[in-house]
């Protein structure tokens, strides 16, 4: 049984006088010590996704469950004793931590509401613990936040994360704060902590090179739905969908020799409609008259790739065809 | 301000290629703030051929935007330019009159911005602006420039260019507006466009459209770009040179193959293995961030590697390896 199952979740936020889904029917697996990448643009509704699965939004429709419990038929007092399970690294660390509060009262925060049991030295040594895991000097615990360097600021934010021996973290965009040579190190350590502390990760991600080396599977988001599922790296190697073909044309090679192929979508000032049978009715390079007609659902494709396009078959024969490098 | 920059030999004309389209030697810009001047800029040379594409990397800070915003002396207070000289030309930039600078701008060096809403006008009809840009350069009627717009739209493969000239900023969509912008960049055949990130904000769906575009109507009409971006990517697929900058210096530059393919300094190298390898990388030190840049010897010194007891003596100048420029020590040894 996965260790987070969603089902069909669709949540839409009022704006003005319409709505706006912002997550329509989607399905979602994580098994426990598994880590899954969810990449879209921003408007994709990703961070919805990642909120609904926190459990700090309700769904509109649909089911959440987190080691079997359906989070939104929950009582109140299970919930927050759930919560020590379940945590999160958000994108902005200045802006997730409390800029009045010194580091050290920050990381023992979370023990007072999940650890009520431990007194002040056991607190202190698990704070300890944490800061040495995460590689943050000790003298560090008396300063303010502003006083720290951005990759230091996010190191903090992911100790508060892991302090109370959560099971399942959600990264919301962790590393987009931070220069690319941070990046890699922030990653090595969050990889390095799953290992170590056998945690299961969603790393939500608008960027494709950074949910590459992560994450064993991803989920490929946009307006709204989930448009292809897979391996990532057959994902990467191999996209399918013509919105995945589109988003991994844009992440170049630092390797001059390699000449990835364009593939774009046609551009639209129209906000996508994700009501409509096809997401990408109107901007796709390769539509049919059918795509707006038949109701295009996830299907799978192979054994470990799921695909919402009618075309995928043909897609996929092309891709045979061009490419024997 | 009392100009006392070295004369640098151009490395292009050094080994008797074809005189550089722009050279830029010591350039020093930065910043008054409280208590003091900033330096981002600190003593940056390179030069630009004709038909070159050109690609200007570093990370947030490392003075990228501010040297490329000094080279067309659009450096606003309290940002200031201290010393350099930047050739364009044949003439000295940093000496010549503000009328002549103003004649040059948008005509023989062009500017693709980021945020292409941020350029155009918000209320003004797209004719509108390509007539008063072009009228401020050159005297045309009305019906001329209306009809090279018209004309420069079409080039940059917009679909129905009648209704975008008669439209505004706000009907398009991010990569549409983008392309209106690189239209009236080369409306008036500049030989040097400078573009900073200008995919960085748009759809990721339409970057390669773009870059695409550029390419088609820049390089292969043997124009020059200065294409300033944090992607090494971008510059692996696009560019034939590269500029690399780290705090506010030029550590290496020189062909993409050689810079990309074998990277000399130890910045380079880093940068590099970041962008490739995600999760492999070497522990260094260079998160703890913060510290003001080095007063005196190479800028690098306190993240690197390599560091050695001369480093923070002397401020490493570049030296030629292969058919790079590598201002490190670790080079410097090598060549006497």
């Amino acid at each position: 049984m996965p260790l987070v199952r969603v089902e069909r979740v669709s949540r839409s936020f009022a704006v003005g006088n319409s709505s706006v889904l912002a997550v329509h029917e989607v399905s979602l697996d994580i098994e426990s010590g598994e880590s899954v990448g969810l990449i879209g643009e921003s408007g994709s509704g990703k961070s919805t996704l990642g909120r609904l699965v926190l459990g700090l939004l309700r769904p509109d429709s649909g089911r959440i469950e987190f080691d079997g419990r359906d989070l939104t038929a929950i009582a109140p007092s299970e919930m927050r004793h759930l919560r020590s399970r379940i945590q999160v690294v958000f994108q902005e660390p200045r802006e997730a931590l409390n800029p009045r509060m010194r580091i050290g009262r920050i990381l023992s925060e979370p023990l007072l509401l999940h650890a009520r049991n431990a007194n002040r030295s056991e607190r202190q040594r698990r704070v300890n613990e944490t800061l040495e895991m995460v590689s943050l000097p000790s003298d560090i615990l008396g300063r303010y936040p502003r006083e720290l360097s951005g990759g230091q600021q996010q190191r903090v934010g992911i100790a508060r994360a892991i302090i109370s021996r959560p099971q399942f973290i959600v990264l919301d965009e962790p590393t987009s704060s931070v220069d690319v040579s941070i990046r890699a190190r922030l990653l090595r350590l969050l990889k390095d902590l799953q290992m170590s502390l056998g945690l299961t990760y969603l790393l939500i991600s608008h960027d494709i090179s950074t949910v590459r080396e992560f994450s064993d599977r991803t989920y490929v988001m946009y307006a709204g739905r989930i448009v292809e599922v897979g391996r990532t790296e057959e994902v990467i190697r191999s996209p399918v969908h013509p919105y995945t073909r589109s988003l991994t044309s844009a992440d170049l090679s630092p390797d001059p020799r390699i000449k990835p192929r364009v593939y774009s979508l046609i551009e639209s000032k129209e906000a996508p409609n994700s009501k409509r049978s096809c997401v990408l009715v109107g901007r796709c390079p390769l539509e049919l008259p059918a795509c707006s007609s038949n109701a295009v659902e996830l299907r799978q494709l192979g054994t470990q790739r799921e695909v919402a396009c009618i075309r995928a078959e043909e897609i996929v024969s092309w891709s045979l065809e061009e490419s024997p490098a | 301000m009392k100009e006392t920059v070295p004369e640098i030999p151009n490395p292009a004309a050094s080994d008797g290629s074809v005189r550089s389209l722009l050279e830029v030697h010591g350039l020093i810009a930065g910043f008054h703030v409280p208590g003091g001047f900033a330096q981002a800029v600190d003593g940056v040379d390179f030069t630009v051929g004709r038909g070159s594409f050109v690609g200007l990397v570093g990370e947030s800070g490392s003075g990228k935007s501010t040297v490329v915003r000094s080279l067309v002396r659009l450096l606003r207070p309290p940002g200031e330019i201290r010393g350099g000289r930047v050739v364009f030309e044949g003439r000295d930039l940093m000496r010549i009159r503000e009328s002549e600078m103003r004649r040059l701008r948008g005509a023989k060096i062009s500017f693709i911005t980021q945020n292409p809403f941020a350029v155009l006008h918000p209320v003004l009809q797209i004719r509108k602006q390509f007539r008063n840009f072009i009228a401020a350069h050159r005297t045309m009627a009305r019906s001329e420039i209306d009809s090279v717009a018209l004309q420069q739209l079409e080039s940059v493969r917009i679909k129905d260019p009648q209704r975008v000239l008669h439209g505004y900023a706000h009907e398009l969509s991010g990569g549409m507006a983008q392309r209106v912008v690189i239209a009236m960049a080369l409306a008036l055949k500049p030989s040097l466009v400078i573009a900073d990130e200008p995919t960085t904000a748009l759809d990721v769906t339409v970057q390669r459209q773009i870059l695409e575009l550029m390419r088609l109507l820049i390089a292969d009409q043997h124009r020059s770009l200065l294409l300033v971006t944090h992607d090494v990517g971008i510059v692996a697929q696009y560019c034939d040179h590269v500029v690399v900058m780290f705090s506010g210096t030029v550590v290496e530059s020189g062909p993409v193959s050689r810079v990309l393919l074998e990277p000399q300094h130890p910045y380079t190298q880093r940068l590099l293995q970041s962008v490739k390898s995600g999760l492999d990388i070497i522990p260094t030190t260079d998160e703890y961030a913060g510290e003001l840049a080095a007063p005196s010897g190479c800028p690098y010194r306190l993240r690197c590697p390599h560091v050695m007891d001369h480093c923070s003596v002397e401020r490493p100048q570049p030296r030629r390896s292969g058919d790079s420029l590598v201002s490190c020590f670790l080079y410097e040894a090598e060549n006497g």
